[in-house]
């Protein structure tokens, strides 16, 4: 689905394709987030990589891009290291390489860690705002001012959720991207790209609950959200002011 | 010949006969406190000095623990006069109340403390013989004291038990129980808390070095001889013998029918409800105590309070009046029990709390307000009257509906031929079955084959597959999620090729002591008015799916949501609005399949005849069959008339005959098509047939979301706006060899399977309740409940998830009974009578319609979904405009 003449959002995955950049954009993977569910005495007892290698697989199979940037949150977190984890981390690295494309991550608020092993396997990693012609791109969970007019911030962080009450009183909850316009800059939101995670229902809470200090901000009512089941279909709903509990 | 394991006792022994089995200071005693035996005594204690595991069925209070423990008190006195009781637990009693708990305690220790006093004038040395409560209250300085000098008879819950099992120390006590009495084991039995004691026993039986003799003890239920398979288990694949002594028989019922108008149809509830606390605080004034059943928890402290608004003169203190039910505090209840024993109460409003064995003194009558479902439920509840055997129980139910009246009527002729519902009790619950595996891990390394015979011993396990056994192993393991290669987190390490399995890590024993159980606790939110008043709680997943503006019952009432805070819900109440979130549970007790399917004859037999006779005269032989005043008789005429004269004159009528299955073909004023299915087979068979027919329906329409309601007297499917389907054909496509596939595959999309998947996740630790010190909140986690519920089904024969579909097939619906329904429509025992499509829903159509245990059977595939809700949300964009 095209969302601006250069950007298109694959179909059907939470990844957007920047023709320009011949790069494709996720964001928040969360790797090893299973750790952490368990930690808090959650276990997860499926495979929880093979679906995120699948979803890479189909992005690639879209859009056979040269670079995969990723917009902070490769990992889930924390500071003590697990090999494990850590091992998990290198086998994406190595499935993003397989597919032909050079991972680039931009730096999120779980990232502090996970830089003295993307150093070892050679991977960009830049702290935001990164900015590559026209795109300004985040993490999101810091304000780092609007690059205004022309210019279009590509950004994660808040894990967008649209949550609709259907007529027979069902309630459905789907992920979704965000897209609007304040004072002349373009905002994309990506999902998050891990499956186990769904995220903030935006036309639920307060804007003031929102997590991501940009989009307290910027005017989301007039943010037009597109859903998205993971592998089935993507649909633009109307702005956000219309779908308000 | 085969002979049954299972021997009913009817020899009867004398006070003598008895007496002279006794200890002579203990013979002294019972000389002292008795005149005669009461019949359970008097046919009860001899099996048991017979050392046979042995099930009493007697009323409460006719002296079935003293049954049950006077032979236990004499051998440990015996043993203590000869010098040698030695400090180990000798008998374990198991209660499901803790407050059950403390009763029972005192109730030996004043025997124990008179037989004390004449031994010690007959100049015996009497025996220190101690008696402990151990349950989640019991301090720490308790437990220890404990471990020093252990108790000989050990008093205990189910959860507590299987704690104890792997008390490091405590448990070396345990090693030579002799008796093991399970107390209450009528409402044991039938949920998963009684599956989960079993195993507990099983374990228990596991490392003694002997077995023990089992002794349950038990209200009303029928049959006993499952009871009893179930209280004894099986060794080496055969059942165990036990010897059962039922003296129910001689108890006296006295059950009338009230109602509180002769129109139960026209009658604004306000006007029924008034009548209704006339008619109680009537009963009340007659009689010295009175004991009120509600169905709900909430509508208890309702019921109390208009009571006292309108108490008669001659009860002056309005605290003669109290509510008795588990959301109150413990003090609280307690406190009213006290009064209660002490005569000090003239009414007592309950919803389940006090169908219990708790002692509660003399009550001279029952009400019961509204139906309590079933016959076996009544009876257990009129019981509670007339403390002792000889006395009657009087019961009055009040019918505050029509419904309701045909079924307490049917109900109260049932009674008094004593036929009673069936009981269900719960095979192979995995879940339950998983905790028992991690606690038995914490004991020791076992072998697998070792393991799996000992939990085959169980009576709800006997049939237990290796494979099912096998898979709640691997999963504990963390097997599905080691085949990715990474690290992982399991309960338990598993060496299948060994054959072996033990504990993995230190934390284990905590997880497993602070989360064993099967009551599900789960998160609760709490919800207030806006003024801040507590209205009650609602579950933590529940409370996702509310938004605001939301309607949703609560207690039987409908609230509006006006906003959530963390864990906080407000709400004003928002009566007379139906509820807007379908509530795919319910507070309400389901109607029986055994009593449904006797008031299905009763009323295709009048409404077959009602029209030909003279009203005065079915009058007169409705007052005196069902033994009830004229204003009841005349509701229960003009109900039955109507729905006669509207069958009538839609033709249907001189079709209707025995085994007829109504279906109406309602068109509403939505101009949607509601199909009523009039099966009269209980709550929970028709919890299967609606999601079946949905599933049908929408395969038939292609597709489309259906959404059901049921009832305990049929369920309806309601179609989308201008869908329209013939009946007949949606009834033709299901079978007894598609319905469980059907039922299965409406499950995997109905709201009600992620409820209860959360809930055996958390049974089958899954989930956490209770991990390093902090309660776990899912819903905190914002986790995608749907990838994972769906990855879970990928795994295919999951324990988890395959328990799911089973309690939810089994436990919660009747799948059984449904088959057998699906197949009487196949073999014409039952036929399908499908009314023309009409704009008028008939007279027995309005409680279902106004039901509100509903659900949604989502049919559509995600692009679908979307195009709807996109098409929903312009429409509402469009009509704001």
């Amino acid at each position: 689905m095209q969302l601006t003449e250069d950007v298109e959002i694959v179909e059907f995955e939470p990844a957007l394709y920047v023709k320009s950049l011949d790069a494709m954009v996720v964001a928040d993977i969360h790797l090893g987030l299973e750790w952490e569910l368990e930690e808090k005495g959650v276990h997860i007892p499926f495979p929880t990589y093979e679906p995120i290698v699948k979803s890479l697989r189909n992005m690639f199979s879209y859009r056979p891009a040269r670079r995969m940037i990723i917009l902070g949150d490769i990992k889930n977190e924390f500071g003590d290291i697990n090999p494990e984890e850590w091992t998990q981390v290198q086998d994406f690295v190595n499935d993003v390489r397989s597919l032909g494309a050079e991972p680039i991550l931009i730096r999120g608020n779980h990232d502090n860690f996970v830089r003295i092993v993307l150093k070892r396997l050679n991977v960009e990693f830049q702290d935001p705002p990164v900015r590559i012609g026209k795109y300004f791109l985040i993490h999101g969970d810091k304000d780092h001012g609007l690059p205004g007019e022309g210019t279009i911030v590509l950004m994660g962080h808040e894990h967008p959720v649209i949550s609709i009450r259907d007529s027979i009183g069902v309630k459905h909850r789907f992920k979704s991207f965000l897209y609007g316009k304040y004072y002349g800059t373009e905002i994309i939101v990506l999902p998050s790209m891990n499956p186990l995670t769904m995220g903030t229902a935006v036309n639920e809470v307060d804007v003031g609950e929102l997590l991501s200090p940009v989009l307290r901000k910027v005017d989301i009512m007039s943010f037009t959200p597109i859903l998205l089941a993971q592998g089935e279909v993507l649909k633009k709903f109307p702005k956000i002011s219309n779908l308000l509990a | 010949m085969s002979t049954s394991p299972y021997r009913f006792y009817s020899v009867k022994s004398g006070f003598e006969e008895i007496v002279g089995l006794l200890h002579p200071v203990v013979a002294e005693w019972f000389r002292r406190r008795f005149k005669d035996l009461t019949p359970p005594q008097a046919y009860g204690i001899k099996p048991i000095v017979n050392g046979e595991n042995t099930l009493i069925s007697a009323p409460t209070g006719s002296g079935k623990t003293l049954a049950c423990f006077l032979t236990i008190l004499n051998d440990l006195i015996k043993m203590g006069v000869e010098g040698k009781l030695e400090d180990r637990v000798y008998c374990v009693y198991v209660s499901p109340l803790r407050s059950l708990n403390n009763d029972i305690r005192k109730n030996l220790s004043q025997p124990l403390d008179e037989i004390r006093k004449i031994a010690e004038d007959k100049g015996y040395d009497f025996p220190d013989i101690r008696i402990h409560v151990r349950t989640g209250d019991t301090k720490t300085s308790e437990r220890s004291r404990m471990l020093k000098k252990p108790p000989h008879i050990l008093i205990t819950t189910p959860e507590s038990l299987s704690i104890i099992l792997v008390a490091p120390k405590f448990r070396s006590f345990l090693k030579e129980v002799q008796w093991a009495v399970v107390d209450e084991i009528h409402e044991l039995c039938s949920s998963k808390r009684g599956a989960h004691l079993s195993l507990s026993l099983e374990r228990l039986r596991g490392f003694s070095g002997r077995d023990f003799q089992r002794i349950g003890l038990s209200a009303t239920i029928h049959p006993l001889e499952k009871v009893a398979a179930y209280l004894v288990g099986y060794e080496d694949g055969s059942p165990r013998q036990c010897t059962i002594v039922d003296v129910h028989a001689s108890k006296k019922f006295e059950l009338k029918v009230v109602s509180p108008h002769y129109d139960l149809v026209h009658t604004p509830a306000e006007e029924l409800s008034r009548r209704m606390y006339k008619l109680i605080n009537d009963i009340i004034k007659r009689n010295r105590t009175t004991l009120i059943f509600t169905n709900t928890r909430s509508s208890t402290e309702r019921v109390v309070y208009h009571l006292k608004k309108l108490r008669p003169k001659s009860v002056l203190n309005e605290d003669e009046y109290a509510a008795h039910h588990s959301s109150l505090s413990r003090e609280v209840r307690l406190d009213v029990e006290d009064k209660l024993k002490k005569g000090r109460l003239k009414a007592v409003v309950t919803s389940t709390s006090l169908e219990l064995g708790i002692d509660i003194g003399y009550i001279d009558c029952v009400v019961q307000i509204g139906s309590p479902k079933s016959v076996t439920r009544a009876i257990q509840r009129v019981g509670r009257s007339g403390h002792s055997l000889e006395a009657v129980s009087k019961g009055v139910f009040i019918p505050m509906e029509r419904d309701d009246l045909v079924e307490v009527l049917v109900m109260s002729k049932a009674a008094e031929a004593g036929k009673l519902d069936e009981v269900y009790i719960p095979e192979n619950p995995l879940d339950v079955l998983a905790q028992h595996i991690v606690g038995m891990s914490i004991e020791k390394k076992w072998s697998i084959q070792e393991a799996y015979n000992l939990v085959k011993r169980s009576y709800n396990f006997r049939n237990l597959s290796l494979d099912d056994f096998t898979i709640v192993l691997r999963y504990l393991s963390g097997y599905y999620r080691q085949l990715e290669g990474y690290k992982v987190y399991g309960k338990i390490w598993l060496d299948e090729e060994d054959g072996v399995f033990g504990r993995r890590g230190n934390l284990v024993r905590v997880i497993y002591m602070t989360n064993t159980g099967t009551i599900p606790d789960m998160a609760m939110v709490k919800v207030f008015t806006k003024d801040n008043k507590p209205v009650g709680n609602i579950e933590e997943e529940f409370f996702e799916r509310l938004s605001p503006g939301d309607i949703f019952l609560l207690g039987g009432r409908p609230y509006r949501c006006i906003k959530s805070r963390l864990m906080k819900l407000i709400v004003e109440p928002a009566e007379g609005e139906k509820p807007t979130v379908p509530q795919w549970f319910s507070e309400m007790l389901p109607l029986s399949y055994d009593l449904a399917n006797m008031i299905d004859e009763f009323r295709i037999r009048e409404l077959q005849t009602i029209l030909f006779g003279k009203k005065e005269d079915r009058i007169r032989h409705y007052m005196d069959y069902f033994k009830i005043d004229r204003e009841t008789a005349t509701a229960l005429y003009e109900y039955l008339r109507v729905t006669a004269e509207y069958f009538n004159n839609i033709g249907v009528l001189p079709y209707l005959r025995k085994g007829s299955l109504i279906v109406e073909n309602y068109i509403d004023e939505s101009d949607r098509q509601i199909i009523i299915f009039h099966s009269l087979v209980g709550r929970r068979v028709n919890d299967v047939l609606s999601r079946a027919f949905a599933v049908a329906a929408s395969n038939l329409l292609g597709s489309v979301s259906v959404q059901i309601s049921v009832g305990d007297n049929g369920f309806l499917l309601i179609l989308p706006p201008k869908y329209r389907v013939d009946p007949d054909r949606i009834i033709k496509s299901v079978n007894s060899s598609n319905l469980y596939s059907l039922a299965e595959s409406s499950i995997e999309k109905t709201e009600m399977l992620k409820h209860r998947f959360r809930h055996v996740a958390v049974r089958s630790f899954m989930i956490l309740r209770n991990y390093k010190g902090h309660e776990v909140m899912v819903s905190k986690l914002q986790l995608n409940s749907e990838h994972i519920l769906k990855a879970i089904r990928d795994l295919k024969n999951f324990p988890v998830m395959k328990e799911t579909y089973r309690e939810i097939l089994e436990d919660a619906m009747d799948i059984k009974n449904a088959l057998r329904f699906v197949s009487e429509l196949e073999s014409n025992v039952r036929t399908p009578l499908v009314c023309k499509p009409s704009r008028v829903a008939s007279p027995i159509a309005h409680s279902l319609l106004l039901s509100s245990f509903t659900d949604v059977v989502l049919m559509e595939d995600k692009r679908a979904l979307l195009e709807r809700l996109h098409r929903e949300v312009l429409a509402t964009i469009h009509a704001a405009n």
